[in-house]
Order: C-alpha cells, then sequence, then structure tokens
C-alpha cells in the first residue's frame, strides 16, 4: 500500500502536479534511491514522452467543419419546431414575428414606392458554371483537401509576383503581407489559354485564405468568367460582395485594376481590415442558402 | 419597438458568435478525444456533432471566462456515456497483476540501460502507439488521452469525468504501465528490442 502511493506520486512528478519544493525534493530522492522506482519513473516519463511526439492528432477537414455547423443550424430549426409551444411564448418568437410585420411593411412600401438603388442578379453562384466565383470555391476546397498542390512556396510577395509574371501571367499582381498569418505560397490556372495567379495564406490555427485575381481587361473578351453584368458594376463602384458558406467566407472586390476573389475560413478579426465587415461597403448576405 | 426587437436580435447573434470564438478552436480536440472513445472515425464524427448540438444549446449556462474546452469535453463524456457507449465495442480488460509481474520481469534489463528510448520505442510508429491506447479500457485510455495529448490538469480530468483526483491519479498511474507493458510487447514481437 506504501508502496502504491509512492508509484502514483511518481506520475504525479511526471506531469507536473507537484508544485510544493519540498515534497519535490524528496519524491526525487526515493526516486534515485530506490531502483524499482527509478525504473518506474524513467518507463513513464519515457511513455509519456514518446506519446506526445510520436502521436499526430487527427482534424476534421474543412468540409466536416463547414458541414456540421450548417447541421448545427439545420438541427435548432428542427428542435424549434418540436417544441413550438415553448417557442411561441418565447422572447423570440415576439422578435421574429414584430420584424416579419415590419418586413412586410417596408416590402408593401417598396413595392408601392420608387425604385431603389440596389444590386440586381448578384447570385454569382448561381450563373455560369466557369464563372471566377466557381472557380475560386472549387479551388479552395481542392487546395484545403490536398487535391490541388502549390506550385511555388514562398512567405515573399516579390517573389511570388516574379513567378507570376514570369510564367506568363500577364497583369500585375497585388500581394501583400498579413499580420496574423503567413504568406504560403501559389500557383498559376489556365483558363482559355489565359494564366491567372492565385496565392494562399494560412494562420498558426491552420486556417486558410485564399485568392484568385483577375485583371477586368479580360471582362470584355470573356465576359462569362466575371459572373454578372450587375456585379461586375457594383464591383467597379467599389463595393464588395460577401457570402458566407457555413463559416467560409467569400469576398468578391476590385482591388486597382483586378476583381479579386477572396475565400477564407479565418474569424471577421483576423481578415486583412479593409475586408472586414465594420470597414467595407457591402451587400451583405448571411447564411447561404446555396446548397453545395 | 425597434430597438427592443433588435436588442433582442443581437443577443442571439452575439451569443452565436460567442460561442463561435470559444468553441470552435477545440473541434479538432474534440473530434480526437471522440475517435479514442468510439474507436471509429464515423461514429467520432457523429459524437463530435450531437456534443457541439448539445453545448450550443446551453451555452448561455456557461460560465464566461471558465475553461470552455473542459466544458465541452465534460459534454462529450456525458454523450458518450449515454448515447453511445452500448454500441462501441469494449476492449479487453487486464489484469493488472501480470502487469506488475511483467514489470518485474523486465526490470533487471532496464536498470542499468540508459537508452531506453532507442532500444524500445525508437521505431514504434504513432499509429501504433494510437492503437495500443485504443485497446486499453475506456477509463484508462480517457486518462490518457485527456493528460498526455490534451494537456488538462489532474483537477480538470477529474472534473470532466467526474471522478475524485486521487482516482484520476492512481488511473494513470496504472493505465500507463499496462500501455508501457502493451507497447514494450508489441515492439519485442516486432523485432524493435533485442530484449525479447
Amino acid at each position: 500500500m506504501k508502496d502504491d502511493i509512492h508509484f502514483d506520486e511518481i506520475s504525479s512528478l511526471i506531469d507536473g502536479e507537484i508544485t510544493e519544493a519540498k515534497k519535490k525534493e524528496e519524491i526525487t530522492e526515493k526516486i534515485d534511491s530506490d531502483t524499482k522506482l527509478k525504473f518506474e519513473f524513467l518507463t513513464l516519463k519515457l511513455l509519456k514522452k514518446t506519446i506526445r511526439n510520436k502521436i499526430s492528432p487527427a482534424e476534421l477537414s474543412v468540409k466536416q467543419k463547414d458541414e456540421l455547423l450548417q447541421k448545427i443550424g439545420v438541427r435548432q430549426k428542427r428542435s424549434n419546431q418540436l417544441s413550438k409551444l415553448s417557442f411561441i411564448q418565447s422572447k423570440r418568437f415576439i422578435a421574429y414575428s414584430t420584424f416579419a410585420v415590419v418586413f412586410l411593411a417596408v416590402a408593401l412600401l417598396i413595392l408601392n414606392g420608387p425604385p431603389l438603388n440596389t444590386v440586381r442578379n448578384t447570385t454569382p453562384e448561381k450563373s455560369q458554371p466557369q464563372n471566377m466565383f466557381i472557380q475560386a470555391v472549387n479551388n479552395f476546397q481542392n487546395i484545403v483537401s490536398g487535391k490541388m498542390s502549390i506550385q511555388v512556396y514562398s512567405s515573399n510577395p516579390k517573389e511570388l509576383q516574379e513567378f507570376f509574371k514570369a510564367n506568363g501571367v500577364s497583369y500585375s499582381t497585388k500581394i501583400t503581407l498579413l499580420e496574423n498569418s503567413e504568406l504560403v505560397g501559389g500557383f498559376i490556372s489556365i483558363y482559355k489559354g489565359i494564366k491567372f495567379a492565385h496565392h494562399i495564406y494560412k494562420d498558426k490555427n491552420g486556417n486558410f485564405l485564399y485568392m484568385f485575381q483577375v485583371d477586368q481587361k479580360y471582362f470584355k473578351e470573356y465576359p462569362k468568367m466575371f459572373i454578372t453584368n450587375d456585379l461586375y458594376q457594383y464591383l467597379q463602384n467599389g463595393n464588395q460582395y460577401r457570402l458566407y458558406f457555413g463559416n467560409l467566407l467569400t469576398i468578391m472586390t476590385k482591388v486597382k485594376n483586378n476583381i479579386c476573389v477572396l475565400i477564407s475560413n479565418f474569424s471577421e478579426e483576423e481578415l486583412p481590415q479593409k475586408y472586414q465587415l465594420k470597414f467595407a461597403s457591402t451587400y451583405y448576405k448571411q447564411p447561404s442558402v446555396l446548397n453545395n | 419597438m425597434l430597438p427592443i426587437l433588435f436588442s433582442i436580435l443581437n443577443n442571439d447573434k452575439q451569443l452565436q458568435a460567442s460561442f463561435k470564438s470559444e468553441a470552435e478552436p477545440h473541434l479538432d480536440a474534440l473530434y480526437n478525444f471522440a475517435i479514442s472513445l468510439t474507436t471509429d472515425r464515423d461514429d467520432a464524427y457523429d459524437l463530435v456533432q450531437d456534443t457541439y448540438l448539445k453545448a450550443f444549446r446551453f451555452f448561455d449556462k456557461f460560465e464566461k471566462g471558465t475553461n470552455c474546452k473542459a466544458w465541452l469535453f465534460r459534454i462529450m463524456k456525458n454523450t458518450y456515456i449515454n448515447d453511445y457507449r452500448k454500441r462501441s465495442k469494449q476492449p479487453e480488460k487486464v489484469d493488472y497483476n501480470d502487469i506488475e509481474n511483467f514489470y518485474e520481469e523486465i526490470k533487471a534489463s532496464f536498470v542499468n540501460n540508459n537508452h531506453l528510448e532507442e532500444e524500445i520505442f525508437k521505431n514504434l510508429l504513432g499509429d501504433e502507439i494510437s492503437e495500443a491506447i485504443a485497446s486499453l479500457t475506456e477509463d484508462f485510455k480517457t486518462v490518457i488521452v485527456l493528460c498526455d495529448l490534451e494537456g488538462f490538469s489532474y483537477q480538470e480530468i477529474a472534473e470532466i469525468t467526474n471522478a475524485p483526483i486521487g482516482t484520476v491519479r492512481s488511473r494513470l498511474h496504472r493505465a500507463r504501465k499496462i500501455l508501457f507493458a502493451k507497447l514494450y510487447k508489441y515492439a519485442s514481437n516486432n523485432g524493435y528490442t533485442e530484449n525479447k
């Protein structure tokens, strides 16, 4: 029994659970003077170190995380339906029903009033299958799942720009360093014989920020690539188009002469400042109703 | 009317945003714990979903500033016990006396050896160690995963597993000895060490 107590203390010592200096010293002395204790101490310490060093933790893919978050939203709705009575009595019900009434009133005012200056047809995800929005979403998923490889690894924006230029990208690209994440590298895609630049950032938590940029000069030649005319005009006016797929944010915007698609699972605060919702002039749509 | 409406909706939004920032960083750790409990990746994914859903539903009960990771792990452990344990294949129990005897047998060959790691664990792969952990009984693998992989303190493990801290300490010690014996035998059988 007495020995058992000592053995337990060995594990406590290994795990740093013994903080009292005197007690620590006492146990260490016992270990040093007893071969049985020493043997246990060495083997168990080795075991802990081996577990820590050799086991690499499993990770949920971005897609799984995304699905998970979406399912949570759906289940919340289901559970609300199951408990209708308590929901009807809840503050949220009153809030939503009031909102519905206000919304209906505003809708009627709009329908009967003068036309507002709004963006129409801004649903790039539902337009041409080969548009840059769809390409960007596919590319991002392929990068995260490892199906698409990065052609050049560099944390230096200039090196990446030179790579793009040397390999046939005929427009200038905008690449900056971000505070909370590291520039990983880039790759080139080809559409109708034209080469396009893509680059990727990764933060310390393994989240990605992916950027696809296309010079607007291609708009006249290949309008289908640029989603819809309305949205193109909307971006020209300095606005952003934002869309959430679960926790995956997609932003379309114009930077200098390029139309850019940014896709990221960073949180809002981690995004470069000009892409954060509070700083951006946006058409904001959340959550997405798109079933991908 | 509208300010009240917006404040209610804002509270909901704030709660969601707060849940996202507190709970989302622990998804992978939860998934790993779920794998060790269920020993099946599909079941583990389902268990993560159920845990997350429960956590979201009761997030208003979560005390801000306390350990969210430990709170999520406790929910997962309870969810597993209530909904998953019956379906999961339970590993065979090991007679602890056999482990003590085994230790006595191999002790002599190690006392003067300064290269334990070289001898035993150098060639072991992470997957082999994971399998050995998975083959432990639920109580044992739980404490190993929580302590050695997730870095929880004994006090936190006691709260997650709903066991006294002394039990956690002795369970962990026994679990390690059993795991060491398993790995040693495995290493011997696979020619990783000369000490057969």
